[in-house]
């Protein structure tokens, strides 16, 4: 059977099973099963399963994830995620949109200590979203705002993304880490601009509370006060991680410990039932969670093994037209691949092949890296398969339908990004041209 | 039966929260002992075998929360008599999947055992116990599945 | 017959590199000298399976053909691992595939390792000497007295506490960040692994120790069913690549050591070499001894039937080579 046909049946059969109501990591693994079984042989489409239910998970970045989404359940429980939007309600009263900003820059700070997206997405998805939901937030609107600010994480530094692409283009690891500072936090801007934007013209999005109007200068001030338990706990563990004491994964781990003895002190975690439902339910989640993706992760392997993926990106290394057109199907193709392919397969499949030709045409090879780091943020929030998304209506026990529905619009920022980009290279460059 | 599975689902979901705080507190012993004393070999790979059972461990009381993310609104929009239909046919199929899939677990995990397969690394600890725990969480979920089938055919339309 | 054989090809290594380029070097010669009969689809850099999935990945046919290393599977690969318990090796490329040929010529016992995992090797190659990168400058092995040190190997890891580093286990995929904020203060590894994962950018002393041999024989293995479909004269053909492999890769090794080093010392690293006196120090340490007895009891107690026959065997053929470069 022909490779590129099974491939493409495959992906619909997977939409398919999808939409009938199909249990993602089951449709995942049965599309797989059946795709390597017609590729390969039955046989080695269960060989390759039993090792996949391992291995996809056993390495220490995956380790700590449990860890993020339990911290994210203390801070929960323990009350510092209402003590922290409290106040930042205030601080931002009147303000549009003001706590799904808060949480966009809140991921942009998070990411410079963590650099696995999902890890950002669940923690502030069990941290944010009840007070985003307290205050009357549009449930899609918060959602959304969430998962696709959780994907900063891989473009500020730290970001074992930008390490392997690093290998894969024989670039710096230091400039990339520089390079993706800039970027990182214009998408930031970006995307508080149009939560702003929204708000302001759909009030019903992001309610302004009567009481709202009520804070004076003095509130405010005492609401920023009011941080300081955000500011000691980031500090440590910022101060932990750039002074070598734990290294970014263990940071997990400390800001788990971290968080509940901020409940402790604060008295909400002092009884047993909170710590154990608050363990009962990450244990829940991560089991969840993981399990698509280890399920992502092999249908992922059958897609690379149909050759769909190298396919596409040597028919555009071979493509003679215009360097705009080659790079504008760049985009494209990593857009609709990052759609249905576990995001760190797409570029281990394709970065190799396109970027030698990217360069050849003329474009900048940390720039074309700060651009596949983009599309990189993008497909991990994109259905149907977006673990991000994922993992966020898991964390919130929403429905993943919700979470798609609200990362829409920022999708249109990702593009309002990418095209200032490709205008304006310096500003992926400026920093590791200067400061490096 | 049900009574049963549900229970040992019950029991995972608590032993598997308090292993996250094993985890925790692993990592933390490691930070400590590198940054004050010697680092102690082989705590990573003792907290990621942890994490990992806790996954395959809590399958089952996942699904018996119907917690594995789906999605429902297609379905919903059916009359419910076919909602019906379509939810038994998306439970057989859920079940002969993860038999499958919890059929390869145990092969592979027979395999290792067999072999007395063995991590890379400073301490060389055996695999077979963590892949046998994957095996059975497997099960328990095929367990589970069958359960909500069951709990799904009796459901009045 | 005209038939066309479609291989797939699984490595964890990235095309762009010097390990990349030893099996690319293998690849073609399968390709060209089988008239393209023999046509293989890689899958660099874990793109389809990961490393440590090679094995068994080949065991049951899911790529034909792969990528070993021995390292990853301490248990299923038992007997060997004994290479890896040497300590100096020879320096230049033939003698290495010397030593290793002739392991694998005079010791049955590994190869049928492979056999039970329904494989085959079908090439070996070498790569770069160790070398450490650290945060400060190492002006002699004494310099290491309390650095934190990282290496993959377990004995080497035991020497580096005997000189008097702390022994320290860091995911490789974690060194980068781990050597920048201080976590750890040198990694030991091979000259292609250090400036593959940019590490002098962060630790940028590179101390090039050429006589300390990664002994680890990179194997490029066959799924054993199917290299039995093949007719003679495509089997010959893989006898024939391997041979002009080696001959093409032989060629290629000195200059890419001294490239890798360049390159490094391009972008700022400051590379040194290990004083004679200081490789002499690592090869009288108690350790070697010692791993060598844990290795030996650990091996035994697996059910392997005198592995110390073996391990005198391995010594005895890596002598041989390194009194040749005397
Ligand atoms: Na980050
Ligand atoms: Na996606």
């Amino acid at each position: 059977m022909n490779f590129t046909l099974l491939g493409i049946l495959g992906i619909v059969a997977l939409l398919l099973l999808l939409f009938a109501g199909l249990h993602m990591g089951v449709d995942f693994i049965l599309v797989g099963l059946i795709g390597l079984s017609l590729l390969v042989n039955t046989h080695a489409a269960m060989s390759l399963l039993g090792e996949t239910l391992y291995n996809a998970i056993a390495s220490p970045t995956f380790c700590v994830l449990p860890l993020f989404i339990l911290m994210g359940a203390f801070a929960s429980r323990g009350g510092f995620a209402e003590l922290a939007y409290a106040n930042v309600h205030k601080i931002c009263a009147r303000l549009p949109g003001a706590l799904a900003i808060a949480t966009s820059f809140g991921c942009a700070v998070f990411a410079s200590i963590c650099g696995s997206t999902i890890a950002t997405a669940t923690i502030f998805g069990r941290l944010a979203y009840p007070e985003m939901k307290r205050y009357n937030y549009d449930t899609s609107y918060s959602l959304g705002a969430i998962a696709c600010s959780g994907s900063f994480a891989c473009m500020i530094p730290p970001s074992g993304m930008f390490i392997l692409f690093a290998i894969f283009t024989e670039q710096s690891v230091g400039k990339l880490f520089l390079a993706g500072i800039l970027p990182g936090i214009l998408t930031a801007i970006v995307y508080s601009l149009s939560m702003y934007l929204r708000a302001k013209l759909y009030p019903h999005l992001a309610p302004v509370h009567p009481e709202e109007f009520k804070v004076t200068p003095r509130d405010r001030g005492k609401a920023f006060i009011g941080l300081w338990p955000i500011v000691l706990l980031s500090s440590i563990v910022i101060g932990g991680i750039y002074t070598g004491i734990f290294t970014a994964n263990e940071a997990g781990a400390v800001g788990a410990m971290g968080t509940l003895i901020f409940g402790l002190i604060y008295g909400k975690l002092r009884r047993i039932e909170p710590i154990r439902s608050s363990l009962r339910e990450t244990a829940r989640t991560t089991a969840m969670l993981f399990f698509i993706i280890i399920a992502a992760m092999y249908f992922s392997r059958f897609l690379a093994m149909t050759r769909v993926p190298t396919d596409l990106a040597t028919f555009l290394a071979g493509w003679h037209v215009h360097r705009h057109i080659v790079f504008a199907c760049v985009i494209a193709v990593w857009f609709l691949l990052g759609m249905v392919i576990y995001q760190a397969a797409v570029f281990a499949l394709t970065l190799p092949i396109i970027f030698p030709v990217l360069v050849s045409l003329g474009y900048e090879p940390i720039w074309i890296c700060v651009i596949a780091m983009k599309l990189n943020e993008v497909a991990g929030i994109t259905p149907p398969v977006g673990i991000n998304a994922f993992a966020l209506a898991g964390v919130t026990d929403s429905r993943v339908e919700q979470v798609f529905k609200g990362v829409l619009p920022f999708i249109l920022c990702d593009v309002i990004v990418i095209i200032m980009l490709f205008m304006w290279p310096q500003i992926a460059l400026y920093l590791p041209e200067h400061m490096f | 039966m049900i009574k049963f599975v549900e229970f040992i689902n019950k029991i995972c979901a608590e032993v598997c929260g308090w292993m996250l705080s094993v985890v925790m507190i692993l990592l933390i012993v490691d930070v400590v002992c590198r940054t004050f004393a010697t680092p102690v070999m082989g705590v990573a790979e003792i907290a990621m075998f942890v994490m990992i059972g806790t996954v395959y461990a809590g399958l089952g009381n996942c699904e018996m929360g119907y917690g594995h993310v789906r999605v429902g609104s297609v379905v919903e929009m059916l009359p419910p008599r076919y909602q019906k239909i379509c939810m038994i046919a998306i439970y057989l199929i859920a079940i002969v999947t993860i038999g499958i899939a919890s059929y390869a677990m145990c092969d592979n995990a027979w395999a290792s055992f067999v072999d007395k397969e063995g991590i890379a690394g400073a301490v060389s600890y055996p695999l077979y116990p963590v892949k046998f725990v994957m095996a059975l969480g497997m099960l328990v979920y095929t367990a589970q599945l069958i359960i909500n089938l069951y709990k799904e055919l009796r459901k009045p339309i | 017959s005209a038939k066309t054989y479609n291989f797939t090809y699984a490595t964890n290594c990235p095309e762009n590199t010097m390990r990349g380029v030893a099996e690319k070097q293998f690849l073609e010669e399968l390709e060209k000298l089988s008239n393209g009969r023999i046509k293989i689809m890689p899958y660099w850099a874990q793109s389809l399976v990961k490393g440590k999935e090679i094995l068994k990945s080949v065991q049951d046919g899911v790529v034909d053909l792969g990528f070993i290393n021995i390292n990853y599977y301490p248990k299923r690969l038992l007997l060997n691992g004994a290479t890896g318990l040497l300590e100096q090796g020879p320096t230049q490329y033939q003698n290495m595939i010397g030593v290793y040929e002739d392991i694998y010529a005079q010791i049955p016992e590994l190869t049928a390792e492979f056999k039970k995992y329904n494989q085959r090797p079908v090439y070996i190659y070498s790569a770069l000497p160790y070398s450490f990168s650290t945060r400060e400058s190492l002006k002699n092995f004494a310099d290491l007295n309390g650095m934190k040190a990282r290496s993959s190997s377990r004995w080497k890891l035991a020497d580096l506490g005997a000189i008097g580093a702390v022994p320290t286990s860091v995911a490789f995929s974690e060194c980068y960040m781990a050597l920048q904020t201080g976590t750890i203060d040198t990694v030991l590894t091979n000259v292609d692994a250090q400036s593959r994962a940019k590490l002098y950018e962060v630790a940028p002393h590179i101390t090039v120790v050429k006589q300390m041999w990664l002994a680890l024989p990179f194997m490029i293995t066959m799924n054993e069913t199917k290299y039995q479909k093949l007719p003679d004269d495509l089997k010959a053909v893989f006898e024939k690549a391997r041979e002009n492999s080696v001959k093409r890769f032989t060629a290629y090794y000195p200059q890419t050591l001294q490239d890798e080093i360049s390159k490094m010392e391009s972008k700022g690293a400051k590379i040194s070499y290990a004083s004679a006196a200081d490789v002499a120090k690592w090869v009288s340490l108690p350790t070697n001894k010692n791993n060598q007895d844990t290795w030996v009891k650990e091996v035994s107690a697996m059910g392997a039937k005198d592995p110390q026959k073996i391990l005198q065997s391995v010594f005895a053929i890596n002598d041989k080579y390194l009194a040749k470069e005397q």
